[in-house]
């Protein structure tokens, strides 16, 4: 489906307070695949690790917004031009194109593993009838409009038939697009994620890019943990098991939320704490945990005292901007409890960010040895509330096409338990930060209140 | 003359077949060389001057005269009215590309997605799709990449796929031969399921800018052996027309309208076998730069019996929806016709001693009516090279099986299969190429090409290879080191 190439963004009609000009509905969805370009080979079979089953339920949605391109400009992208890199870039990621299967045989039966067999990515073709500019007003108006710009699909019925990644390409009516990314966390953590979606980019660019380092495909899986070990309280099993239908039972239903800290409530931010040792990360996280605690009230004062940590990069080990060129989930995943004295609603922003600043946290790996069967449906985020760190990546410039650099972009889990899942990433200046969630239904709303309300004192 | 088969060493029946094989072949020069050094002899016996003196005496001027005319204006008689050779300049195939790769495992998902396949079609087309012998790069259209595949097979789709396939083989074969679109002045397309307004020739005019007296034709619902067909209009139109005149044979078929939306078994076959690819061919009745010279065209028609008429044919299902059904007994009417069509080509092309055996066995079957098998004809001894349609495993195993073939001999057959998929009638011409490619074809060498088709058609063309390919560039260059694969009776997917 050809992007119409139209004049450049913006339409310049005034929108009506609380009703945008344009109707944001997702419609017109084609759906096709793309597969890798040579043959990957026969019954070639990837292992999953233990860390990669863990995080089974949980997906990554990462939309990237684009305006449309000025007069003098390249014209916009057709679809044909956006598939074309895609087939050497899956020659390179080719268990992401692979399908799900389960061992059998008496070595750990059960056990999924990904049959590299070609199967391909879906790609999904949408429109919307409206343009980049109003999108983005009613974006920093409402938040959660990147939702819809991502497929919506979880691993399951059948696994067998299951792809791991959809692309979804939304054409707005100005010639502007967006691109979302539905990924499947088991596959790799959110960096390898964004490397992975950064080289597709480098391919359309017609630039050369580096090849990941997989895992071999013949190694075994890695061996259980030993019997009898609690499992931290990062993370927590379903309430049932959960069969090949990956997604998180959740008692209520879970809405996308989004908010975006400008570079001067930052910067007061941490002049408000400059006598802790914390980053902007913690800061940010502190006040929406400090939000959350609030709106959830007294009867779950027990279950908002511990938080989740998600660290997606390790300063000290990964140098090249946080991109890590691979397919592993090596985050490091740890939880920090309030202490009896320091409730979280109405406690301080700067101490709740020291104790953010101060939880220990183990790699991916640890935590599912730690959490006992490797086949457990276990939830990760959204086990408490969730604080996800990606602000080690580069995620406007990882996805430029051409000279192209998205608008607006937008990573949130998707597949998040009860407690919500929160990830803060730099925004499109890279100063300020972008915040998106999925919260319960009904927090949305005053959860934004609370965070302007905080960022306009402090 | 090509040399018969090696002697076999060591085993007396196999030389005393080779013997045989030499005097038969041979027979006109077993005979006159004896007579003919009689006939010295006998001259030398009674002196050349007074033979010629006795012949001088005898003779009168009318007598010499028409001793000397008379053969000569029986020479230039035959020489007139034998109609010209036709030569193959160059041929060249749709090179596929990766973006249209449909593999194994996408095929099923895909084939899941249609609301109308159950669970029991998917399972049959699994099965089907294991033991057919098809990889994993063979391609279908991009709007068959679409879910569920039938929705965007629109007139323009249709359009896209035969300026995908056709174009890129046309353009390959001007730039291979060198030749200018304007040189063409026959053109003959065929495509059997595919038969837009304005019509497949005059697309090709269109985009190529031929002249506006081109002599053009397209055949359509000619089925998959329709490919010789078309050479054999082509052979047709050159043997009249001036030397140096240059046509075109395209063959193809064109797969984006037709999809097959039912859930009747015998009708999923074609959805599951058939993938996109087209040939081009340019055809000169002048010998100049040509690479082959055509040496038979022979055509057999079963249609006149029911069982062969009504084998492969286009039908409604229980709900409308139009397929091709394949019978149960295809590959029995295929043996039928390929028999008939042997009986027809076989002694345009066999060596004596061949036909001798063949004979002298059909003799006896007949007058002594008792268990003599029948005699296969060797075949070769006729052809070093054979390209077998590629329509199914099951047809060429049993192709294989009739003519007592080897392994290598069908090899191209089978690879064609493998890497390509049932292209229809253009997969004459992908085997054609795979042999080229892999550096088989010498000078003088023999190729038999054989095709099957709705009808129930069997046609054959025999050709001579005048010039083998200098490269292996053309479908197979990026494919052919890797071949040949061991293909697995099921493939794991």
């Amino acid at each position: 489906m050809m992007v119409a190439e139209l004049a450049a963004a913006g339409s310049g009609s005034p929108l009506a307070a609380g009703a945008g000009a344009g109707d944001m509905t997702v419609h017109s969805y084609r759906l096709s695949t793309v597969v890798p370009g040579s043959v990957t080979g026969e019954a070639v079979d990837y292992e999953l690790a233990d860390a990669d089953l863990l995080h089974k339920l949980h997906y990554l949605r990462a939309v990237h917004v684009f305006r449309a391109p000025a007069p003098g400009d390249a014209a916009a992208l057709a679809v044909r031009e956006l598939k074309e890199p895609m087939f050497p870039w899956l020659d390179m990621y080719f268990p992401v194109s692979g399908r799900l299967r389960r061992r059998d045989g008496e070595a750990a039966p059960g056990r999924p593993y990904v049959r590299c067999n070609d199967c391909g990515v879906r790609i999904v073709e949408a429109a919307v009838d409206a343009t980049v500019e109003e999108w983005l007003e009613q974006e920093a108006e409402r938040g959660g409009l990147c939702k819809p710009l991502a497929y919506d699909k979880v691993i399951g019925p059948e696994l067998f038939f299951s792809p791991l990644l959809y692309v979804q390409i939304t054409s707005f009516k100005c010639g502007g697009m967006a691109l979302g990314f539905t990924w499947a966390h088991l596959i790799g953590d959110i960096p390898s994620a964004a490397a992975c979606f950064s080289t597709w980019a480098q391919l359309l660019s017609g630039k050369k890019a580096p090849a990941p380092t997989l895992r071999d495909p013949h190694t075994k899986p890695l061996s259980a943990a030993p019997a009898g070990v609690t499992a931290p309280p990062s993370v927590k099993a379903t309430a049932a098991p959960v069969g090949d239908d990956w997604r998180v039972p959740t008692a209520c239903e879970m809405v996308p939320f989004s908010f975006h800290v400008t570079e001067q409530q930052l910067k007061r931010l941490l002049l408000g704490s400059h006598h802790h040792q914390v980053s902007t990360f913690e800061l940010v996280a502190a006040l929406v945990w400090r939000a959350v605690a609030a709106i959830r009230g007294p009867e779950e004062e027990e279950e908002t005292r511990t938080v989740t940590v998600v660290k997606t990069t390790d300063p000290a080990a990964a140098p090249s901007g946080g991109r890590r060129l691979g397919l592993t989930n090596e985050h490091r995943i740890g939880h920090v409890v309030a202490p009896a004295g320091l409730p979280p609603a109405a406690a301080d922003v700067a101490e709740l960010a020291a104790l953010l600043a101060g939880a220990s946290l183990d790699g991916a790996g640890a935590v599912a040895a730690l959490a006992g069967a490797d086949d457990a449906d276990a939830v990760v985020y959204g086990a408490n509330l969730t604080l996800v760190d990606a602000e080690g990546l580069d995620v406007y410039g990882g996805l430029e096409l051409g000279a192209r650099r998205p608008a607006h972009v937008e990573y949130a889990v998707d597949g998040a338990g009860d407690g919500g899942a929160v990830v803060v990433h730099r925004d499109a200046g890279g100063r300020g930060r972008t915040v998106a969630a999925a919260v319960r239904r009904g927090e949305a709303g005053r959860l934004r209140a609370a965070l302007r309300d905080a960022l306009r004192v402090a | 003359m090509n040399s018969p088969p090696p002697l076999p060493a060591g085993n007396g029946t196999g030389l005393l077949k080779a013997v045989y094989r030499r005097v038969v072949d041979n027979f006109l020069a077993v005979v006159t060389v004896p007579l003919a050094a009689a006939a010295l002899v006998a001259v030398a016996r009674f002196g050349p001057e007074e033979l010629t003196g006795r012949l001088l005496r005898e003779a009168r001027p009318v007598h010499l005269f028409l001793a000397a005319f008379l053969p000569a204006a029986a020479a230039t008689v035959y020489l007139m009215l034998r109609p010209r050779a036709v030569y193959l300049v160059d041929y060249a195939c749709f090179r596929t590309a990766s973006n249209c790769r449909v593999p194994f495992s996408t095929f099923l998902e895909h084939a899941k997605q249609v609301p109308v396949l159950n669970e029991r079609s998917v399972r049959f087309m699994t099965k089907l799709l294991e033991r057919s012998g098809l990889g994993e790069e063979t391609c279908l259209p991009p709007a068959h990449h679409y879910i569920p595949p039938y929705k965007y097979c629109t007139l323009d789709a249709a359009r896209g796929e035969v300026d995908l396939v056709v174009f890129g083989a046309l353009d390959d074969l001007f730039a291979k031969t060198g030749i200018s679109p304007g040189a063409i002045d026959i053109l003959v397309v065929n495509c059997s399921l595919f038969c837009p307004t304005p019509s497949f020739v005059d697309m090709i005019i269109n985009r190529y800018k031929l002249r506006s007296d081109v002599r053009s034709m397209h055949l359509s619902g000619m089925g998959c052996s329709a490919g010789l067909i078309s050479v054999g209009l082509a052979r047709n139109l050159l043997q009249v027309a001036p030397r140096g005149t240059h046509a075109l044979v395209v063959s193809t078929e064109t797969i984006t309208p037709n999809y097959y939306v039912g859930s009747e078994r015998a009708m999923l076959l074609p959805n599951c076998l058939f993938r996109i690819g087209g040939a081009a061919a340019l055809l000169s009745n002048s010998p100049s730069r040509a690479r082959f010279r055509l040496k038979h065209v022979v055509r057999t028609l079963t249609g006149a019996q029911d069982s062969a008429y009504t084998c492969v044919f286009q039908q409604e299902d229980d709900y409308g929806n139009v397929g091709i059904n394949l019978n149960k007994d295809l590959m029995t009417i295929a043996g039928n016709a390929l028999k008939a069509n042997i009986t027809a080509i076989g002694p345009l092309v066999l060596p004596a001693s061949e036909q001798l055996l063949f004979a002298l066995s059909f003799i006896a079957r007949r007058v002594l009516s008792g268990g003599f098998r029948p005699y296969i004809p060797d075949f070769r001894t006729a052809f070093e090279h054979f390209c077998i349609h590629a329509g199914g495993r099951a047809v060429i195993d049993e192709l294989q099986r009739s003519l007592g073939l080897s392994d290598e001999q069908v090899e191209a057959s089978r690879m064609a299969l493998h890497r390509f998929g049932n292209t229809s009638s253009s997969s004459l011409w992908y085997e054609l190429a795979y042999i080229e490619a892999k550096g088989r074809m010498r000078k003088g060498d023999r190729v038999w090409m054989i095709g099957f088709g709705s009808g129930f058609k069997c046609n054959s063309a025999a050709w001579e290879c005048i010039v083998p390919a200098a490269t292996a560039e053309g479908p197979w260059a990026t494919a052919i080191h890797r071949y040949p694969v061991d293909i697995p009776d099921v493939l794991k997917h």
